[in-house]
């Protein structure tokens, strides 16, 4: 059996402040195999984002951040390679897709630019006329049907939509191992989420491509993943398959979520409680997902 | 409070400021009591004692007529505050209440009220109140009014600006909706708002005010002598240097201490108001 | 219209201050009439915007001479000091500012930020003192007044004595020049430099936390790139406004270090024709002044929109 693509063992991050030290996850494991779908769910706060900047190594530089436990990637522990190794990896074998797609591209430079310095991460040499060919095949793969006009276009030109498109063939311009995903189009309207989402599920498909996806809505995640591990304050609560985790939610808290999706039933906005004893009860796991190397 | 203390203890240079502040401040209120020769604020003649580099009991030297440095500077200090405080008591509510109105009403208000300010901004700040000296009697009262002149434009820019992006909020929308007056939801919903940023840019403008006002008296367009000032101090003794250094050296740093202080105590205000630039 | 207003709604009857307390009453209606200060103000102001119009400023009664041919005398001196204090702000103070934001919470960036609020902390006559002091007398690197040694001779021709040096072929007096600007221009730069610093720091640093660095940064583009296009640059749209403003206060902080300097620019004759209430002199060294710092103004809008494609592109769709 092949390593995961992505293993986090035990992942601990506190940060410090005024008040000393205040710890935001503490221990989370979580794996991802190769081209698998995986959710990270929970409510703002509970320390999805954190997890996905600790993936690609970007809290690593604040100074107030303190780390511990391990994260491999391929079969390689992050925290031993050194700083030059893993900038090498950002942008080539993992990418990421932001919640904002308009703010999330530079507003001074065309899509053709913003596109090119993608492309280089991989081939560093690239030439412009090259990159422009190879970002018009890539737009046109996430159904833009001119991708001329869009690559001389500036964001603020482009509808929030279109960005998104934008974001995604990016993230996937340099045929990465594992994208992450946090909060992809929560800024848009609900239905071009839906439409984005189902391209980007295929894309990955078709390019086999792991996936981290954070959200705080279980609604979106149903139709995208194929497993889901839910956080809530820093600890993962339950983890199944999709289909388990929503036939038969067994953690309060997951309940709790799952009764938070809204459904045209009439039936009004569910009561929910903000916060239960119950939420802290003990990690559920799924019949046959278990971590690798843990007893299932 | 308790964050505020925190941003303090965590950044010591803007303990420095306080610390700055107040020692120019203090010493400025009870110059009769630390003023080693209260009379040197006057025009009293010494000339057993005049040009003496620094030493006891003139730790900063004396001038040419032999009055104590030391004195006459935070007499200085005791006008220049006073001048800073008047003018921004005068030129903040006209600032502030223009730039209000001519934000919030709009139309044809805001088209006349804006480019009467831009009129005042065409012009750079101490060249307009130097022309306004020059033509006006160099005293202290007319010093603080060319400064004024030169001031309020700069609330009405920033309070301006505020109200537009404010009047644009829920809060305002939902006091119109409600059916309050035009004059409450500027002055009790608008304004309120803008507090903070007036606040942060009074304090770094007590400095400025300062620095402005002592370029004016630098040039001869200020506060006449007798009455002790930085800026004609400075003025008075460059004539001397390098040989009387400390007629120029301490009144200069003396301006230095009190706009930095200010400064310092903008940025922390600043930082824990959580006003951006 | 505001200087002319200031300038005639001043008490005191110009005519006499001009000529002094000994003129006879015949001299001073002369004036009068001549300035036509006998008329109704509506009718002043006519005259003088007429005469605006054909380029006359009026003589100045200080210098008795065209206050156009004095203006075009003095200035530029001052401005060929106000550029290169302008070009020192740019180079020196764009540069720290972007040092401090890249790496700020360092001892570089703590540095940085005590000097340049040091820098906008006093006015410019006394670092231009502090700078004279320690470098002109204490140490003797650069000299002490003017703009060129007494014994060299270079033929005017723009009146900018960088390039009149350069024109009449003189590098060693050119080198003078040079060095004899040093030390005003940078007493005139330096709460330019502090202000422009300061500024690029707390906008980049804003920029630092804006989505798009992120996403830089997730894809792993090298760290100086992302420092120079993606925060240095859409940063730079409000700092450039700020040393639009602050090149225009050199306009009025010139009149200060040129009274240090004993610098022979438009700022002294400003001060010295005020000092002695020279109407169409004060009016005209306003005026030019103002029409300067109008130009500025105009240059920094035109490179913000150069550098802002929102405003580029919403013109040329006009």
């Amino acid at each position: 059996m092949t390593a995961p693509t992505l293993l986090i063992r035990d992942l601990r991050l506190s940060f410090k402040g005024y008040s000393g030290l205040v710890e935001v996850l503490h221990g989370i494991s979580l794996h991802i195999d190769k081209g698998e779908r995986v959710a990270l769910v929970g409510e703002s706060g509970s320390g999805k984002s954190v997890t996905a900047r600790i993936i690609l190594g970007l809290l690593q530089t604040m100074r107030t951040a303190r780390i511990s436990g391990t994260v491999n990637f391929e079969g390689r522990d992050l925290e031993a390679m050194s700083r030059a190794e893993r900038h090498r990896l950002r942008g080539t074998k993992m990418s990421m897709i932001f919640q904002d797609p308009t703010s999330s591209l530079n507003p001074v430079y065309r899509i053709s630019e913003q596109f090119h310095e993608v492309l280089k991460r991989m081939v560093p040499g690239i030439g412009r006329a090259e990159a422009d060919r190879k970002a018009a095949a890539m737009l046109a793969d996430v159904s833009i049907t001119e991708p001329e006009r869009v690559l001389a276009s500036y964001p603020f030109q482009l509808s929030g939509g279109m960005n998104q498109r934008v974001m995604i063939a990016m993230a996937l311009a340099n045929e990465p191992s594992l994208l992450i995903a946090d909060e992809p189009g929560t800024a848009l309207d609900v239905t071009v989420q839906a439409q984005t989402l189902k391209l980007m599920r295929e894309l990955v498909t078709r390019h086999n491509t792991a996936v981290l996806f954070i959200s705080h809505n279980l609604g979106v995640v149903r139709e995208f993943a194929d497993r889901i591990y839910v956080i809530y304050k820093g600890r993962i609560v339950e983890h199944g398959k999709a289909t388990q985790l929503f036939d038969n939610p067994r953690h309060p808290y997951t309940r709790a979520l799952m009764n938070a999706i809204p459904r045209i039933t009439g039936e009004g906005i569910p009561k929910i409680q903000d916060n239960s004893d119950e939420y802290l009860a003990p990690l559920v796991v799924h019949e046959g997902c278990g971590e690798p190397g843990e007893v299932a | 409070m308790k964050r505020t203390l925190a941003i303090l203890a965590s950044n010591p240079l803007s303990a420095v400021g306080v610390l700055l502040i107040a020692l120019v401040v203090l010493s400025a209120v009870f110059a009769d009591f630390i003023a080693p020769f209260p009379e040197h604020r006057g025009a009293v003649v010494d000339f057993v004692n005049f040009n003496k580099p620094p030493q006891w009991p003139y730790i900063f030297g004396t001038d040419l007529v032999g009055r104590d440095m030391f004195s006459r500077i935070i007499y200085a200090y005791r006008i220049s505050l006073i001048l800073g405080v008047v003018v921004l008591a005068i030129a903040v509510p006209i600032g502030v209440t223009i730039g209000l109105v001519a934000g919030y009403v709009g139309g044809w208000t805001e088209y006349v009220l804006m480019r009467i300010t831009d009129v005042f901004l065409s012009i750079p700040p101490l060249v307009l109140a130097m022309s306004m000296m020059g033509l006006l009697e160099p005293t202290l009262t007319n010093g603080m009014i060319a400064v004024t002149a030169m001031w309020w434009p700069w609330y009405t820019r920033l309070v301006y600006n505020l109200a537009r992006s404010e009047k644009e909020e829920g809060y305002v929308l939902a006091a119109e909706v409600i059916g309050a007056s035009k004059l409450h939801v500027m002055f009790r919903e608008i304004l309120p708002n803008c507090v903070p940023s007036i606040l942060t840019k009074m304090t770094l403008d007590l400095g400025f005010v300062i620095l402005i006002a002592s370029s004016l008296s630098f040039l001869g367009l200020g506060v006449q002598p007798p009455t002790p000032d930085l800026g004609s101090m400075v003025a008075e003794g460059a004539k001397y240097l390098p040989d009387s250094w400390w007629l120029t050296v301490f009144p200069g740093l003396a301006i230095l201490i009190a706009v930095f202080g200010f400064n310092l105590l903008g940025d922390a205000l600043r930082e824990i108001l959580g006003v951006e630039q | 219209m505001l200087i002319f207003a200031i300038a005639r709604v001043i008490p005191g009857d110009p005519a006499r201050i001009a000529l002094g307390p000994n003129a006879t009453a015949e001299q001073v209606e002369n004036l009068r009439l001549r300035l036509h200060l006998d008329q109704p103000l509506s009718v002043q102001y006519g005259h003088f915007i007429a005469d605006l119009a054909q380029g006359d400023l009026g003589v100045s009664l200080y210098t008795n001479r065209p206050v156009t041919q004095d203006i075009a005398q003095f200035l530029p001196a001052t401005l060929e000091l106000i550029i290169v204090a302008g070009l020192m702000m740019i180079l020196i103070g764009l540069p720290l500012g972007v040092i401090s934001a890249r790496y700020r919470g360092s001892w570089a960036d703590s540095t940085i930020r005590i000097f340049t609020l040091l820098g906008v902390s006093a006015p410019s006559f006394v670092w231009a003192v502090i700078l004279m002091l320690l470098f002109a007398y204490f140490l003797p690197l650069f000299p002490i007044a003017g703009r060129l040694a007494d014994s060299m001779t270079v033929p005017t021709v723009t009146g900018f004595l960088l390039i009149d040096t350069l024109l009449a072929g003189n590098i060693k007096a050119f080198g003078n020049a040079a060095w004899h600007l040093v030390l005003p221009a940078f007493a005139l730069a330096l709460s330019g430099i502090g202000q422009a610093a300061r500024l690029t720091r707390s906008n980049m640093v804003e920029t630092y936390d804006k989505p798009y660095i992120e996403m830089a940064e997730s894809y792993g583009f090298p760290e100086g790139r992302i420092a120079r296009r993606y925060a240095f640059r859409p940063s730079l749209i409000p700092s450039l406004t700020i040393i639009g403003l602050d090149f225009a206060a050199m306009l009025g902080n010139a009149f200060l270090v040129e009274a240090v300097f004993a610098w022979p620019g438009l700022s002294r004759y400003g001060v010295a024709v005020i000092l002695r209430k020279d109407l169409n002199a004060i009016v005209g060294t306003v005026l030019i002044i103002s029409a300067l710092f109008l130009i500025v103004n105009i240059v920094v809008d035109f490179l913000i929109a150069m550098i802002n494609p929102r405003i580029r592109l919403s013109q040329r769709a006009q």
